[in-house]
Order: structure tokens, then C-alpha cells, then sequence
């Protein structure tokens, strides 16, 4: 099939969808200057009030735009010792402890656009370029669930004609229907598939839909307009703010209840970026009735042939990183937060507590990198970026076992009817925390049996114990079937949830 | 249907849910606020190619009880279909 490519850029954009989410007075839900006045306005001068924000947050409210920015001028230690305890303690409320792990699958590294900061940008000739086919995703898939165990993974795409909604499509099939035989008679497989895609029409959205993916996430980069405009060009299809601004409205209105946002921190002020997630986290909740299932907040990583990554004036230190982290934990305490393997291990290890719900383990960014037995390397020529954590899923589960976290595997909110208003209903309430503890323990105890190695599964049974032990005493009403699901599983019965 | 939910729901004692379905996907549709969501084991049951049922307090009915809610829920899936 040949695509006419200044045509079909021509007709991706559709302004009457971008309209019919603006004020009355045309203007975004985003206001640049009064973000800018909110931070320098709102000072946190008295320990008081901080505290009463911190108590907020403690009964899992969303926080105003201004209470976070008092937040975020907290120049106080021992306040931000306090700030970083409680989003720690809200972590644990909402979560438990809790890590959810996934793995990131690149399909396509073609793309029209030109980001400045990125290594798939059009212009970057030092990129080898692809698309995978049905074939090679499958045999990307068998690695990822044979091999290593993920159940989870969010697959990106870069905006092409040819990673096209009909693509997506495609491979999101493809990728369920891969069925991997097992050692033990059980079979490895992906159960949840979120898409890290480009922004699409209502139209598009609501034929992703019907496939049934996961959570649908784009991260705006950064939600300042002026620096917006000067990284993405005026003449590509991202360098359109508002279309990429309001492509989670698009998203919820074709049905996809599960959408996550993020900020490319480094582009330009880490606080104004934490600013902008929570602007768009509220505008999401006053208009749907949903906040975001999930908050990303990579930090720009070098990337083949990039020199714009060499010189950024907005670089978030490990200390800002932190307080980012903690703010926005306090801000939006029901929603995921991914900490992902761009950062090295040390950084997540120490970020972890802060509030981190979810993150990545055998992570490979390149283009068929799962399937290329050639190398475990790292090829800059086929990624995005350069990763900072390379480790194994089984090294990864391994060290958040010795830190007391258990890696929940667990897919079945979404397969069972609590996805969008339903689960942040339930997550704000406990409930789907309980949930979730249950299933956590019974994946587990399946990747335990079917992936670990030797010392990961030695430590991992203490944590199952001490777990089923908090079941027992907690939830006495339901410890019967649960006990009666653990023991299925663990003679080798497969993907049994509450 | 929201009746015929409602009036199984009162006849059996349980919670029922009717959600959308979309590939593996089911995601709870119509007004669910008022409807208690227990910490239990649910049952799900596909009533028609796009809807489905998800059942809390199945597993507290005898397999009698719980044949003919299947039997009722699926009448109910065939008619809106």
C-alpha cells in the first residue's frame, strides 16, 4: 500500500475536534501566565498551612493548582521530610506495597515528526528505521512472555502512515492472541496491552477501542506553549499543541476510560511541568468524571545523534526529581505513577518509596531487540534513547522483594469491569487496593513457579507468606476463596483472579 | 434491561453490573454509583457479543440458584441484543 504522506498529514488534524473542548472564549483549559502566578503567588511561608495541604492529600483528595504550587515552594527540610513521608504513607493507603511491572515494546520507529530532543525524529539519518511485521512482533511477544514473564506491556508507536490506527490494530490482536507453552504445562502470554501512540481522531480512538487495549497513553512533552512551540516544528503534525493537548478528551469521549498523561521533564521547569499534569489531571476529572489511570515523568535521556539533549538549560537534578516525584504523589494521590527503566537503578531504588506505583524490568527500547540473540547490548542506532537500568525482570523482582515490595503481575481490573470511573471510585474508597493485594499474591506465585530464579524464589516466598499471613487477619471474609484460588495456582492452574 | 437487572438483583440477593465489552476489555457501562462493589470473587457471564454481566455474590447462591440466574441474565442479553 502507498501512502501519499503530505496527504495524509493533511487530514490527520481535525480542528473541530480540538474546538469543541475550548472555553467559550476559545482560550485552553492550560493557562500559561496564570500557572506562572500561582507559583510565584502562593509561598509557602507558614508550616501550618503546608500541614493542612498534607492532611488533604493524607484523605486522598485531589489538591488545587495552588496548594501545589505551595508545595512546590516548600523550601523548609524538615517539611519536605514530612512531604516525602506522607506521600510515602498515601503510596502504601492507595497501593500497598505494591510495584506493578510491565515492559515496553517498540512496533514502528518511523516517524514524521521532528522533536528536537528525540532519536526518532524524521530528520536523524544515524536511526535505522522499521516497522515490525505480524511475524517478528510475534516472536518479540514469545520472548517477553515465554521467556521472561511479563503479562503486562505498553507498546509505542511512532506517527507514520504505516504504524497507522489499522496497525495498531493489528498488532494489538497479534499480540494477544500469543500463546506460549511452558516447562510447567501452564503457558506464558500477555494479558494487558497499554499503547503509548500518537494523538487520533475521536473516529480512530473509537476503533482502537473495539480491539480492547489497556490504558492509552501521550505524554504532552511539556505543557509550557512557548517551549512547546520551539522543540516540535510548526510544520509537523506534533508540532499542533492543542491537537496533542486535548487527545485525552478525544480518547474518553470514543470510550477508552483508561488514559494516562506525562511531561518530558528537561524541556523546561520541572515545577511548571508538575503544574501542568495536575491542570490536565483536573480538566480530565471536571469534564469525564476520570482522572488519569496513570502519570509518567521521564527525564530526557541521551539519544543517538542528539546534541539537544547535551545542552539543556530546564536538566532536573536528582534532588528536583525527588520533589517532583513527592508533589505530584500528594496532588493526584489515586492515580499510578511510572517510574521507568530510563532511570538508573540507584535512582530507582530511592525514588521507589516515594510513591511510585508501577515500573518497567527487562526493558529494551530497540526496534526487535527481544528477539535479537546476537546481542543483550544496548544498540543507540535502533532506540529512542539510552536506558539506565538494563536489568533483568528477575533481578528487578528480586531486589523489590529484599525492599519488602511485592511485583503484582495482576491484569484484572480491566477484564473484569473496573476500568475508568469505576476503579478510581474504587481506589479512592480502598477497595480496589483489596483487590488488587489478592491478585497480586496469586501472580506472583504464578511467576514465581513459572520464571524465577532459584534466589529470587526463595526470597519471593517470604514475601508470599507474609502477605497471605496480612490476608488472613485482614480480610477474614474472603481468606477461604482466596487460600482456595492460591492453592489452584500453585498446582498449576493459570490466570485465576478475583 | 436496567429493570430486569434490577428485579434479578433484588430476587437473588446478588450485585450485577453490566459492562461493555471490548476485546478482553469489559468496562462497567450505564449509572453503577448507587451499586456496592464487594471485596469477593465475581462472576462474569457474556450475555451477547458487546455486553456482559459481572455477578458479585454468585459464589453464595447453590449451583441450582446460580443455573437459573445464568439462564435469566442470558434471556435478558438475547433480548437487548
Amino acid at each position: 500500500m502507498t501512502v501519499d504522506i503530505q496527504e495524509w498529514k493533511k487530514n490527520k488534524i481535525k480542528e473541530d475536534q480540538i474546538t469543541r473542548y475550548l472555553n467559550n472564549d476559545g482560550t485552553e483549559f492550560l493557562n500559561d501566565e496564570s500557572i506562572e502566578n500561582d507559583l510565584k503567588s502562593n509561598l509557602a511561608a507558614d508550616p501550618s498551612k503546608v500541614r493542612e495541604i498534607i492532611a488533604k492529600s493524607m484523605e486522598i483528595n485531589t489538591l488545587t493548582l495552588q496548594e501545589t504550587a505551595t508545595l512546590l515552594n516548600v523550601t523548609d527540610p524538615q517539611l519536605w521530610q514530612e512531604m516525602e513521608e506522607a506521600a510515602g504513607a498515601i503510596k502504601k493507603k492507595v497501593y500497598d506495597n505494591r510495584i506493578v511491572t510491565f515492559a515496553p515494546l517498540y512496533l514502528s520507529t518511523t516517524c514524521v515528526n521532528n522533536c528536537l530532543y528525540c532519536g526518532l525524529r524524521e530528520t536523524n539519518k544515524a536511526i535505522r528505521r522499521g516497522v515490525l511485521s505480524m511475524d517478528e512482533v510475534r516472536k518479540e511477544v514469545e520472548v517477553l512472555a515465554g521467556t521472561i514473564g511479563h503479562k503486562r506491556l505498553i507498546v509505542v508507536y511512532g506517527e507514520h502512515p504505516e504504524s497507522d490506527t489499522q496497525y495498531m490494530m493489528d498488532t494489538l490482536r497479534t499480540i494477544y492472541d500469543v500463546k506460549v507453552p511452558l516447562s510447567s504445562g501452564a503457558y506464558g502470554a500477555i494479558r494487558r496491552v497499554n499503547v503509548n501512540g500518537a494523538p487520533l481522531s475521536i473516529e480512530d480512538f473509537r476503533s482502537l477501542n473495539e480491539v480492547g487495549i489497556g490504558t492509552y497513553q501521550i505524554f504532552q512533552e511539556t505543557y509550557h506553549k512557548q517551549t512547546y512551540k520551539a522543540v516540535h516544528p510548526a510544520n509537523t503534525l506534533k508540532g499542533n499543541f492543542r491537537w496533542r493537548l486535548y487527545a485525552m478528551h478525544r480518547a474518553l469521549e470514543a470510550g477508552i476510560d483508561d488514559v494516562g498523561i506525562g511531561a518530558l521533564l528537561g524541556l523546561y521547569d520541572w515545577k511548571f511541568e508538575v503544574m501542568g499534569l495536575l491542570a490536565h489531571a483536573i480538566e480530565l476529572e471536571s469534564k469525564f468524571g476520570i482522572g488519569p489511570h496513570t502519570i509518567s515523568f521521564p527525564r530526557i535521556e541521551p539519544a543517538e545523534n542528539t546534541p539537544f539533549v547535551s545542552h539543556l538549560k530546564y536538566k532536573v537534578s536528582d534532588a528536583d526529581f525527588r520533589k517532583a516525584i513527592v508533589v505530584l504523589r500528594l496532588a493526584v494521590p489515586y492515580t499510578g505513577m511510572i517510574l521507568t527503566a530510563r532511570e538508573n537503578a540507584r535512582i530507582r531504588r530511592e525514588m521507589i518509596p516515594l510513591g511510585i506505583t508501577q515500573t518497567d524490568a527487562s526493558s529494551n527500547v530497540g526496534l526487535g531487540a527481544y528477539n535479537d540473540l546476537s546481542t543483550k547490548e544496548q544498540l543507540a542506532s535502533r532506540q529512542q534513547f539510552i536506558l539506565g537500568d538494563i536489568r533483568s525482570l528477575d533481578e528487578v523482582v528480586r531486589e523489590l522483594a529484599g525492599m519488602g515490595y511485592i511485583t503484582s503481575f495482576c491484569t484484572a481490573g480491566y477484564r473484569c469491569g473496573r476500568t475508568g470511573q469505576c476503579i478510581m471510585d474504587l481506589l479512592r474508597s480502598g477497595a480496589e487496593g483489596k483487590f488488587c493485594k489478592l491478585n497480586a499474591v496469586i501472580t506472583y506465585r504464578e511467576w514465581l513457579d513459572d520464571f524465577a530464579s532459584p534466589e529470587t524464589k526463595q526470597i519471593g516466598e517470604t514475601i508470599i507468606l507474609r502477605e497471605i499471613e496480612q490476608i488472613k487477619t485482614k480480610m477474614p471474609d474472603v481468606y477461604p476463596t482466596f487460600i482456595e484460588h492460591y492453592q489452584r495456582t500453585a498446582r498449576g492452574e493459570r490466570d485465576i483472579y478475583f | 434491561m436496567n429493570q430486569g437487572i434490577s428485579l434479578l438483583e433484588k430476587t437473588y440477593g446478588v450485585t450485577i453490573l453490566i459492562a461493555a465489552i471490548k476485546g478482553r476489555r469489559w468496562g462497567f457501562s450505564g449509572d453503577f454509583s448507587n451499586k456496592e462493589i464487594a471485596v469477593v470473587p465475581s462472576r462474569r457471564i457474556q450475555l451477547n457479543q458487546n455486553t456482559g454481566a459481572v455477578v458479585y455474590g454468585w459464589y453464595d447462591l447453590d449451583v441450582g440458584k446460580q443455573r437459573e440466574l445464568e439462564r435469566k441474565l442470558l434471556d435478558l442479553g438475547d433480548n437487548s441484543a
